[in-house]
């Protein structure tokens, strides 16, 4: 016979299980924190960013125009050619057109600050 | 005993269709004191530093989407664009448009950022509206944005030369785009 007890006895261990479970989710790069993600988020807002990018949880923000940027905390390489570290990411954001230059994406006159905690938002989205 | 059973029903319906009735005036109450004291206590951040939440957000773009669609059935487009009304259209959006739209490679106005909604980037706007679509957009503006009816200063020839570039911005790259910029204004160079 099963009683209560019994089942919450066989089920303690997992707690214990999902947190293993969340600490070996492959390929999800931690990176230090390079800025503050929710000024980023608004920077990407006011910059116009959605209406080249489509950014999950970010509303109208539905552009075809460049890459999606869904998955970008665990996206391989920046502008096709350099690989996802936060200096990267930050040069890229802040000065697209002297890392690729004639892209479609133009330098924005970002500050260091702001390209920072954009990266730092971009790197919430998983 | 029937007519009884059937009192009863008659009066529980009676009962629950009140409470309904009483629930529905309290929400109603309810929502409109709190619509009043957000207009009289100023409750909605508008400033424009802060963008809109995402309720307002989709709430005022999808409005905008489904009024346009609404209202732009009975303008009729030209079936195709030409080369000279590509040309036009292109140097009135270099005048007109550019500072708050930008282009392939190139950004806004650095004053843009400050409005909200921020003006979008229109390079796939034909992609996501018709021509008429766009017709109507640059003719009657759009409330609540900073984007102007062009219609009051335009006329029609014009408006559809802005609509033959939009249609064609697409298929121009960057660097097709700066040479366009440049033989239009050799001083103009990127912000």
């Amino acid at each position: 016979m099963l009683d209560g007890t019994a089942v919450i006895r066989s089920l303690s261990p997992l707690p214990l299980l999902l947190a293993l479970a969340a600490c070996a989710q492959p390929d999800r790069p931690h990176w230090p924190v390079v800025g503050d993600a929710a000024s980023g988020r608004v920077w990407t807002e006011r910059m116009g960013c959605g209406s080249c990018h489509i950014i999950p949880g970010m509303e109208n923000a539905t552009g075809l125009v460049g890459p999606p940027l869904i998955h970008f905390s665990r996206r391989t390489m920046v502008a096709g050619y350099l690989p996802n570290t936060p200096p990267n990411l930050v040069r890229w954001i802040k000065e697209p057109q002297a890392v690729a230059p004639g892209n479609a994406m133009p330098n924005a006159g970002l500050s260091e600050g702001q390209a920072r905690d954009i990266a730092a938002y971009l790197y919430t989205l998983d | 005993m029937l007519a009884a059973a059937r009192a009863y029903v008659a009066a529980r319906w009676r009962g629950l269709a009140g409470a309904f009735a009483a629930g529905v005036a309290a929400v109603g109450v309810v929502g409109g004191v709190l619509g009043l004291a957000t207009v009289a206590f100023g409750l909605y951040d508008t400033t424009a530093t802060n963008p809109h939440g995402r309720v307002a957000a989709w709430a005022l773009h999808h409005t905008f989407i489904n009024s346009v669609r609404r209202r732009s059935g009975d303008v009729a487009g030209p079936p195709g664009f030409t080369a000279a009304q590509v040309a036009a259209g292109f140097d009135q959006y270099a005048a007109d448009c550019a500072m708050c739209h930008g282009g392939p490679g190139v950004d806004r106005a650095r004053w843009v950022r400050q409005l909200e909604p921020s003006p979008p980037f229109v390079i796939d706007s034909a992609r996501q509206f018709t021509p008429a679509q766009l017709f109507v957009i640059l003719r009657d503006g759009v409330k609540m944005s900073a984007m102007p009816a062009w219609g009051e200063t335009r006329t029609t020839a014009e408006l559809w030369n802005y609509v033959a570039f939009l249609e064609a911005l697409p298929r121009i790259s960057p660097a097709e785009y700066a040479a366009m910029r440049h033989a239009r204004d050799p001083a103009e160079r990127e912000h």
